[in-house]
């Protein structure tokens, strides 16, 4: 059947549907009834899951009630709006919500490409004079491919799309999901609501895991390797990119707002039913004309309930342990660990050229090194090395030099950061000899976090130790007590940085912060932040403290109620747009629980 | 007030729309002022995405079919293609053809006389007093979903109207035969998505316009409507559609116009330059 035949075909179905719903309305009359059906029920290979293009949501194509293999993946996922924003507001704001002037589809195909299975599922829009085709691709090895298609030109000006796909995540049910991100020490977790740039994960590399059952779905954004077409995205744009994650609320199923590059909704809210919404862009110049076509989108790959994850199935860790001449060693034991070193998977013994590697599923690890008999590492008698690979990935850059001869050190050690995520410096911390049983017992000496709220004990050797974190007063740890005793054993040369402590945010605090971005709203690091109190006459009192944008242009300092004055400082040669200068000052007042996050600044 | 060149002079929205207006024609002589003309010539300017990131030079590796080829794009090196078997969804415009039949029927059977059918979730709204009068006598029926409580909304039918009388949408959840969770929301907080039929609505009183300005293309042009949003992106406090006039689809546009459907008339008109 060609396509065109398939149009018929499905015309044919919807003719089919209208003849139905006459018969409905005959019933009607009659004195019954009857209920239009309006979502249907599909499946491919492990896929099953409802869809429809639903008239009060207007979200597009939504896919409901998804599952791989039988497990749950998704409640729903689909497009609540895309907004259309034109150079210097020329043309528009749009928002584009998909489903109301709907031109073709539901339809679907199956096809093969590069050995992997697929099924394609889509609508066509036509919004204004853009026409815009939203499709779904799902593949039998357990990917789901979210992409959008725009062509067309309401406005002779440049301009960008930004779609918001909403992903209500239920991975093997709604409950124990949390969103992760990849950092530098492996992936950490995010509780709360927030709103942040795609780049505060490296690579992009955001999943979601089920901590009881440990599936995960990854969420990668197009990279120019699989979702090439139209126009790419270079990845140095990908800082546009943005990620939400939301509590589940049914009244924010919905788009609710007008035309905006953020989502609302953020109350910092614990998210018990998680929701992501990944914001993608496609730029568009009027030199490129109406009929060249945009693509950008999300792939979604599930690890665990039989899917592979996508992509390359395995990856590989390796590299080779080495002298100080740079000479290969043979015979070094290495161990595998998982994430946190909370689980020994495997180990190996370097091959007489000093090379190793260990086969593992798409993951974050921790190699350890073991030093021989006489031998260490700069780090001690063991040296380890947190890494991630991606499905395919092969990493053989997680190498070891031997310092024969050298000196070892025995140390525990981490950070006190509080649930903002901010460092807590000037905590105290003891350090107690333990028990048997792990209780404390002989006192041995205290420590304050600096201000990084970093801090490290040298110990004398290999032993079992208790570290009591004590937190200021009137605040507590996430245990709920002003005490956190923390476990653990060392070996001789082990400097272990993993004992660490957070904060809670206590009732009678607040907090401040927000994004600095320059005017095309890119998050801009580095920049330089003081915070005051505030006069009577909202003018600046008492210098409290600083901080400094991160990577996505965040701040934030965790304060007690009251008035602030925040001064941000701009990059040299730069001004900000509010004031005109260099400096701006922003003040805010919160009470007792109240959190901030709209002190903002922009640059020019 | 008609100025007879097509465009109009009009005290407060068109006020918003006069700036828009300068703006653009500042902007649009600005960018021809960056484009040399050899630029202006080749079709290019300097907001152009360098071509690198284009997919003329990515086509051998691109996952997709690509810009000129058929719509919408298909993998590239697909094989064993095959047209799906999913049973097709009903449609949103067949939903709301259905709900209104069905109003119009219960409507007929009570001009005559005839015994009253069961009442839908489509009467029960409309028959509710807080609907009503929220509605006033000019609305539109825009959306309605039949939610069976297997996902995580409410269940019972959920109707969504906007309200020309009063500017607002008007929804609700009709269950055990009557309206719940009834939210009335004003136009400038919130609309629903534009359907087909407001479209075609709009770019009608558009065409009307063109031609009644003496415009000689209006006939042969496609006309498009988009929901119009102010420049700050929030929402109009009216109805208010933006219809673009083009050649075809592909084409970009050569006439435009802003529509209050609420109101019935044309609240700005220009010729694109």
């Amino acid at each position: 059947m060609n396509r065109s035949e398939s149009k018929m075909s499905r015309l044919g179905v919807r003719l089919g549907t209208i003849v139905v719903a006459v018969a409905a309305l005959a019933s009607v009359v009659v004195g019954t009834t009857p209920s239009p059906a309006s979502a249907a029920s599909g499946s491919f290979g492990p896929w099953a899951f409802d869809y429809s293009v639903d008239s009060t949501y207007f979200d597009g194509l939504s896919l409901t009630d998804v599952t791989l293999n039988g497990t749950k993946m998704f409640e729903r996922i689909g497009v609540p709006a895309m907004t259309v924003y034109y150079d210097n507001n020329v043309c528009g704001p749009y928002v584009d919500r998909l489903g109301g002037t709907l031109q073709d589809g539901p339809f679907s195909s199956t096809f093969t490409q590069d050995g992997v299975r697929w099924m394609s599922l889509g609508i066509t829009d036509r919004i204004g004079s853009y026409i815009i085709t939203q499709m779904y691709y799902f593949g039998e090895n357990g990917e789901l491919d979210l992409h959008m298609f725009s062509k067309g030109m309401q406005c002779n000006i440049r301009h960008d799309h930004y779609p918001f796909w909403r992903m209500d995540f239920d991975v093997a049910g709604s409950a124990d999901d949390v969103l992760e991100r990849r950092t530098s020490n492996g992936y950490v977790s995010e509780s709360r609501e927030f709103s942040r740039s795609a780049t505060a994960a490296i690579d992009h590399d955001w999943r979601v895991r089920d901590t009881q059952t440990g599936d995960y779905i990854s969420i990668q954004f197009d990279d120019g390797s699989f979702d090439v077409g139209g126009v790419v995205i270079p990845e140095t744009q990908y800082v546009n990119n943005q990620v939400f994650a939301r509590q589940f609320r049914s009244s924010e199923i919905e788009w609710v707002g007008g035309a905006s590059r953020t989502l609302g909704g953020d109350n910092d809210e614990l998210m018990t039913d998680l929701v992501v919404y990944y914001n993608g862009f496609m730029p568009h110049t009027p030199a490129e004309g109406p009929d060249l076509w945009h693509s950008t989108g999300v792939r979604l790959g599930v690890n665990g309930a039989g899917g592979g994850g996508g992509g390359g199935g395995e990856a590989t860790i390796g590299d080779r342990v080495s002298n100080q001449a740079d000479q290969g060693v043979g015979g070094v034991d290495i161990d595998l660990f998982s994430e946190g070193r909370s689980n020994w998977l495997d180990y190996t013994t370097t091959a007489s050229d000093g090379s190793y590697s260990f086969t593992v599923d798409p993951g974050c690890y921790v190699i350890t090194f073991i030093a021989p008999a006489g031998d260490s590492f700069s780090s001690g008698t063991y040296a380890n090395t947190p890494v991630c690979v991606s499905a395919g990935e092969t990493n053989t850059t997680i190498d070891a030099q031997l310092l024969s001869g050298a000196g070892t050190t025995t140390s525990i050690g981490d950070a006190v950061t509080t649930t903002a995520g901010a460092a807590a410096p000037g905590v105290q911390v003891d350090l107690f000899s333990a028990t048997a049983d792990g209780g404390r017992d002989g006192y041995l000496r205290s420590t304050q976090t600096d201000s990084q709220g970093r801090y490290s004990f040298p110990v004398g050797g290999a032993g079992c130790y208790v570290v009591t974190f004590v937190a200021p007063q009137g605040q507590t740890f996430t245990n709920g007590s002003q005490w956190l005793n923390r476990y653990r054993c060392v070996q001789n040369g082990e400097q272990a940085t993993d004992v660490d402590a957070v904060l809670a945010v206590a009732d009678g605090s607040a907090r401040i912060g927000d994004r600095v971005t320059d005017r095309n709203g890119n998050a801009v690091a580095g920049v330089g932040t003081d915070l005051f109190t505030a006069n009577g006459d909202g003018s600046r009192g008492s210098y409290l403290r600083s901080d400094a944008t991160d990577g996505s242009g965040f701040y934030g300092y965790d304060v007690g109620a009251g008035c602030y004055v925040v001064t941000f400082i701009a990059p040299s040669g730069r001004t900000f747009v509010d004031s005109g200068t260099p400096w701006l000052n922003r003040s805010s007042c919160v009470v007792a629980g109240e959190v901030d996050n709209a002190v903002d600044a922009v640059l020019n | 007030m008609d100025t007879g060149d097509g465009s109009l002079p009009y005290p407060g929205l068109g006020r918003l729309f006069l700036l828009m207006g300068i703006a653009s024609v500042v902007a649009l002589a600005w960018l021809g002022l960056q484009m040399a003309p050899s630029a202006i010539a080749q079709g290019q300017n300097q907001d152009a995405v360098p071509d690198e990131e284009h997919a003329s030079v990515l086509s051998n590796q691109a996952r997709f079919t690509g810009p000129g080829e058929v719509w919408p794009p298909q993998p590239v090196g697909a094989i064993d293609m095959v047209d799906g078997d999913l049973p097709a969804a009903e449609t949103a415009s067949e939903r709301l053809a259905e709900v209104e039949l069905r109003v119009q029927a219960a409507q007929a059977n009570a001009a005559n006389g005839a015994e009253p059918a069961a009442a839908g979730p489509s009467q029960i709204f409309l028959n509710d007093a807080g609907v009503a009068e929220a509605l006033g006598d000019d609305y539109r029926l825009v959306g309605f979903e039949n939610r069976d409580g297997s996902g995580k909304g409410r269940s019972g039918a959920a109707l969504v109207y906007f309200s020309r009388s009063n500017n607002a949408t008007v929804r609700g959840i009709v269950a055990n035969g009557r309206v719940n969770d009834l939210e009335i929301l004003p136009a400038d907080t919130y609309q629903p998505a534009l359907l087909s039929s407001e479209e075609v609505e709009a770019v009608e009183l558009a065409r009307q316009h063109w031609r009644a300005a003496g415009d000689n293309r209006i006939d042969s042009l496609a006309g498009f409507g988009i929901l119009a949003f102010q420049p700050d992106g929030e929402y109009f406090d009216t109805r208010m559609v933006y219809v673009s006039f083009h050649v075809d689809e592909d084409a970009r546009p050569e006439l435009l116009a802003w529509v209050d459907l609420s109101r019935g008339e044309i609240v700005d008109a220009e010729v694109e330059r």
